[in-house]
């Protein structure tokens, strides 16, 4: 008698399965519109090891993009988290670049279709659970959106959202 | 007969309201009681001085006719007015519905008149060329109280900056080197931008 209900329960589970897999992919507003790529930066004028042995170095142009700013200006940048996630056409979208710690999460979604180079979102920053900033960024290929937000171990760090790259060039 | 009246009977009889027999009877019996025809005498003394002192008035009967007829005759002698009837003009059977519905054909000609002019006035608002159209506006909110946004826009090649100020620091014990992903650097340096620097900044 148990066996008979233990394969009516293993059925009525895979019947679900399958049917939540085909309206997944009936799902229209599912379909993906491009990726964003949101990375966090430790900046600070005194030493980057305080961002971790696991941190990595920034390239030099990426310094020099940031110096360009005066807000922005640090002397050491340190890259400490990233995360890519899809932009959907009828879904909002968390970035948690910072996993597994959820101190700084980013959600957004698609505010228009997007062109082959510009994405309008509307995109929201959360610090320690709570919606810190809201702002509809205007996202092109090589125009990222730079948040300098919380201090930390002596000095800021920076949230950096910017279009995913398809390919990469591997010449920076 | 020597049978003692009822109280009821006496005092009829001293009012020389009794009659028939019953008078009779007792005007038998009065004839041994001195007293009651002593007082039978003292009761007619006294009714005969009652009626003398008291003046002897009578109502008229059913004074509400007398008045009514009254007002009846002098409504009699009074000249009765002469009512006239005007015969209505012919052309106010006519021009008075005539002149209602040219007043609501006025009245819902003005209106759409109005309308018109309104839609064209708006027509016309929208089509000053001084309005800017839909200029994009980047809009920065901050819902946490005490927080600050200020966002430092550069040139068309340059990132947007969004500057937080008032926010709490991320306490310096919170460790993110259990991070699972860290990006190498090619692949970072793409967020932060690799396009031409900036030649000027606008704040």
């Amino acid at each position: 008698m148990q066996a008979a209900h233990r394969a009516l329960i293993r059925i009525a589970a895979v019947w679900l399965m399958l049917s939540a897999s085909v309206s997944a992919q009936e799902d229209p507003g599912k379909a993906m519109l491009g990726e964003v790529n949101v990375t966090v930066y430790y900046a600070t004028d005194g030493d980057p090891a305080a961002a971790g042995a696991r941190a990595a170095e920034v390239s030099s142009d990426t310094q020099s993009r940031f110096r360009s700013q005066p807000q922005l200006g640090f002397k050491n940048y340190r890259a400490i988290g990233q995360d890519i996630q899809p932009v959907l056409r009828s879904y909002e979208s968390w970035a948690q670049p910072l996993k597994p710690s959820d101190e700084i999460l980013i959600k957004f979604e698609a505010r228009s279709a997007p062109t082959p180079t510009l994405m309008l979102l509307d995109l929201e920053l959360w610090l320690s659970r709570k919606k810190i900033l809201k702002t509809d960024a205007r996202l092109e290929g090589n125009r990222p959106l730079l948040i300098l937000g919380p201090e930390w171990r002596g000095g800021r760090l920076i949230v950096a959202v910017a279009l995913a790259q398809k390919e990469k060039s591997g010449s920076n | 007969m020597n049978t003692t009246p009822d109280e009821a009977n006496l005092a009829l009889w001293l009012d020389d309201e009794l009659e028939g027999a019953e008078l009779a009877a007792l005007e038998a019996w009065a004839l041994s009681q001195p007293d009651h025809l002593a007082a039978r005498e003292e009761t007619r003394c006294w009714r005969l001085l009652i009626a003398g002192a008291i003046p002897h008035s009578e109502e008229p009967p059913f004074p509400d006719f007398f008045n009514s007829r009254i007002a009846q005759g002098i409504r009699d002698q009074m000249p009765t007015p002469v009512v006239h009837e005007k015969k209505a003009a012919f052309w106010k059977s006519w021009l008075m519905p005539m002149a209602a519905c040219a007043g609501m054909v006025f009245a819902f000609w003005i209106g759409t008149m109005s309308e018109t002019q309104s839609l064209a006035g708006r027509t016309a608002e929208i089509e000053i060329p001084v309005i800017p159209k839909a200029i994009p506006v980047q809009i920065v909110y901050t819902p946490e109280s005490g927080v600050n946004a200020e966002l430092f826009a550069s040139d068309a090649t340059s990132p947007m900056v969004i500057v937080l100020s008032g926010i709490a620091a991320i306490p310096d014990a919170m460790d993110f080197s259990a991070t699972t992903y860290i990006p190498r650097e090619r692949e970072f340096d793409s967020t932060a931008g690799n396009g031409p620097l900036p030649t000027e900044e606008t704040h």
